[in-house]
């Protein structure tokens, strides 16, 4: 009778044991790692997040699906260094999981980061920085070419400008410097401005009237709705070659304004900056090479694959 | 409608798994995907195209390795068609909380069940176990026995006539042993009875001659030692007496028979100083005197000596009668107290040394009773033990009685 107690014991607390262990079995760290909520911000240059509204359905998109919490922060002054890595030490110090940033300078900012311990996972769009994971951008030579070879094809014979607003943003001065080499390489000449976002408005007629130029390519979107919003106000007949999607940049391709763009999914570059920004949080590995991009003509914005990247779905 | 009264319609529905509906155009063209963008941009794909060939109704097909059920319902008379997607998960690919969640379950319905179920065995058997060990205990038999009527309606009533079983039991055990008791003290009475018939006769058969030869100083001396002979073997009906008056009585008989026997043998008898308040049966001595006379002493030239030896050993009474007569085989003597061995008519008083033997064992227990040792031409010595009983003890077993 004894015997059978211990037996019956033995069984109960085995059962017991094994209850108990399956419910704490979920709680323990690397169990329910992947189904803790991630902390994740996002940290422009720009004092507008106009430009970045698709941008951002991307991230909120990707943070829906991998159980992320998503802060989307904007700086007081556009292209502002030093409130940059303020806003990046404050959300550090807050508990961000991971730092998705679109640097303005990222020389320095990859200086400040080799100075700083146990920092989380940073994700940059736009420029590379040394010393973090990742970096979202269409392929700047790539790009900066193939913006190039759409000039050449309707190239005047005259000097092609390249409007050079990079400032320190390396990413951008990436795709002018391979452009200016392959236009260089078809001996077409070759004027590099380099003017501020203000300048670009006032001082693009007469700098193209001083350089014979009747052709024009921008790098980034702002630079290029500058440079249409330009043209399209004085008057002037030169071929725009730009880069980037926006509402304006549609219209102004609609109308002949911009002769081509170099477009890409916004939308895309926050899903897959968020995407990565999270998986290098859990300490997954992620793998990226850089973002798809194509070259559209105003003739053929209505094709159905453009279509899609020049009016992008927005709820 | 516009886009985001599509969106609102199309989000609000909630599907299994994590399935989602999306609306295509009759080319397959996708006018709203939850994940549009992403399919747009290259990053997600979708199976539309085929599911623009599909008529309405349900399809289990595989897309990108993922097994999946697809509804689809044209909508009206735009040709567009409504498709719902829900992925064929298993239980086992959804959430590990939601594994470990009823893994927990089952876990704990299975410790729930063992539990009731022990409980309920338990409940059941236990009085089933509890009876079987107090049965145990009856065929031990083990005394003040408890049968507890405990457990279920059955068990308590099988406990209960149990109960009421034994209670019977002990009854029928109790009066067999009081029949048993009254039947052997009845047969001893009746040998004991035989003592005087046969003793009186030759007594005073005795008296009678030597009256007639004129001896009458011996006559006196027997009839005395008669008369104190029987009075102590009434001894007011007592079955329990003093020692010495025991020996008084061994005495007065063996003054009777020298007497008969001329004084063929002598008579010592001695009694040990811490043997003064001691109590014995009655009535025990006298036997196997008679036995050492008529056996021992039958060949002895007036050279014959019985002696009676009391004296104390620990808890027990030690009387050893001994005589120097012909002895016998130690086989025979052993044979003697005998259950099995044929009872040998004496002329003496009719009642044997192993009827002494018998009542001391029925009064006092296996332990206790006569040992014979003998030796031929050595002598012969029966001990009787017997448990030194005081005046309380005594005094207890007559109550008994």
């Amino acid at each position: 009778m004894k015997k059978n107690n211990l037996i019956q014991l033995i069984i109960l607390f085995i059962l017991g044991a094994a209850v108990l262990f399956s419910l704490l079995l979920p709680q323990l760290p690397h169990i329910n790692n992947n189904k803790e909520i991630i902390q994740l911000s996002m940290i422009l240059r720009e004092a507008d997040n106009a430009l970045w509204s698709n941008t951002r359905l991307g991230l909120e998109q990707a943070s829906n699906e991998f159980d992320a919490e998503l802060r989307f922060l904007t700086l007081s002054k556009t292209d502002d260094y030093n409130e940059q890595i303020e806003l990046v030490k404050r959300e550090i110090d807050g508990g961000a999981d991971a730092i998705i940033i679109v640097p303005v300078n990222p020389d320095k900012f990859s200086d400040w980061l080799e100075t700083q311990k146990n920092i989380c996972p940073i994700v940059c769009i736009e420029s590379p920085v040394e010393n973090t994971d990742l970096t979202i951008s269409p392929d700047g030579e790539l790009l900066g070419s193939k913006l190039a070879e759409a000039a050449r094809h309707e190239w005047r014979g005259n000097t092609i400008c390249l409007i050079d607003n990079s400032g320190l943003r390396t990413g951008i001065k990436t795709r002018i410097d391979a452009a200016e080499k392959t236009l260089k390489k078809y001996n077409i000449p070759v004027k590099r401005l380099v003017l501020s976002d203000n300048q670009i408005y006032t001082n693009l007629p007469s700098l193209l009237l001083q350089h014979n130029s009747s052709t024009v390519i921008t790098f980034e979107p702002y630079c290029t709705e500058l440079a249409a919003k330009c043209k399209e106000n004085n008057k002037l007949d030169f071929k725009l070659y730009g880069t980037g999607v926006s509402t304006y940049i549609a219209g102004c391709m609609e109308r002949g304004t911009i002769n081509a763009i170099a477009a890409w999914s916004d939308y895309a570059t926050g899903y897959l900056a968020a995407q990565n920004a999270i998986l290098l949080s859990r300490d997954k590995k992620v793998t990226f090479n850089s973002l798809p991009f194509r070259i559209i003509y105003w003739e053929d914005m209505y094709e159905t694959e453009n279509e899609k990247l020049l009016f992008p779905v927005i709820s | 409608m516009n886009f985001s009264g599509i969106e609102q319609v199309c989000q609000n529905v909630e599907l299994a798994n994590g399935g989602y509906i999306y609306l295509i155009d009759g080319n397959g063209e996708i006018i709203y995907h939850p994940k549009q963008q992403l399919i747009y941009a290259g990053l997600q794909e979708e199976n539309n195209i085929q599911a623009s060939t599909y008529a309405d109704g349900t399809y289990k097909e595989n897309f990108l390795g993922d097994s999946r059920l697809v509804s689809v319902k044209t909508v009206g008379y735009t040709g567009w068609k409504l498709v719902g997607v829900v992925p064929n998960k298993t239980f086992s690919s959804g959430s590990p909380q939601i594994l470990f969640f009823g893994l927990s379950l089952i876990l704990f319905s299975i410790f729930l069940l063992a539990f009731v179920n022990f409980r309920i065995s338990a409940y059941i058997s236990d009085p089933i176990r509890r009876l079987e060990h107090s049965i145990n205990n009856l065929r031990i038999g083990t005394d003040d026995l408890q049968i507890e009527e405990t457990g279920c309606y059955e068990v308590q009533r099988l406990s209960h006539s149990i109960r009421s079983m034994v209670s019977t039991m002990h009854h029928l055990m109790d009066d067999i042993i009081e029949q048993e008791r009254q039947k052997r003290r009845s047969e001893l009475e009746i040998l004991q009875s035989q003592i005087n018939p046969h003793f009186l006769y030759n007594t005073l058969d005795s008296i009678i001659w030597m009256t007639e030869a004129g001896r009458y100083e011996e006559s006196i001396q027997m009839v005395t030692s008669l008369a104190r002979f029987f009075r102590i073997s009434l001894s007011r009906g007592k079955r329990i007496i003093p020692l010495k008056d025991e020996l008084e009585h061994a005495k007065h008989y063996m003054t009777i028979q020298q007497i008969r026997f001329k004084n063929k043998f002598t008579t010592e008898i001695i009694v040990q100083p811490d043997t003064e308040n001691i109590y014995t049966l009655k009535l025990i001595i006298q036997p196997i005197l008679e036995n050492a006379i008529y056996h021992g002493m039958a060949a002895c030239e007036e050279d014959g000596l019985i002696r009676v030896n009391a004296w104390r050993d620990n808890d027990d009474l030690i009387i050893d009668v001994s005589d120097n007569g012909i002895g016998m085989r130690p086989e025979i003597a052993n044979s003697l107290l005998d259950e099995n061995r044929p009872d040998i008519k004496t002329s003496g008083s009719g009642m044997g040394v192993r009827n002494v033997h018998r009542r001391i064992q029925l009064n006092f227990g296996e332990q206790y009773g006569l040992s014979i040792f003998s030796e031929p031409d050595e002598g012969t010595c029966v001990r009787i033990r017997l448990p030194a009983l005081n005046d309380e003890l005594a005094k207890q077993m007559e109550e008994n009685e």
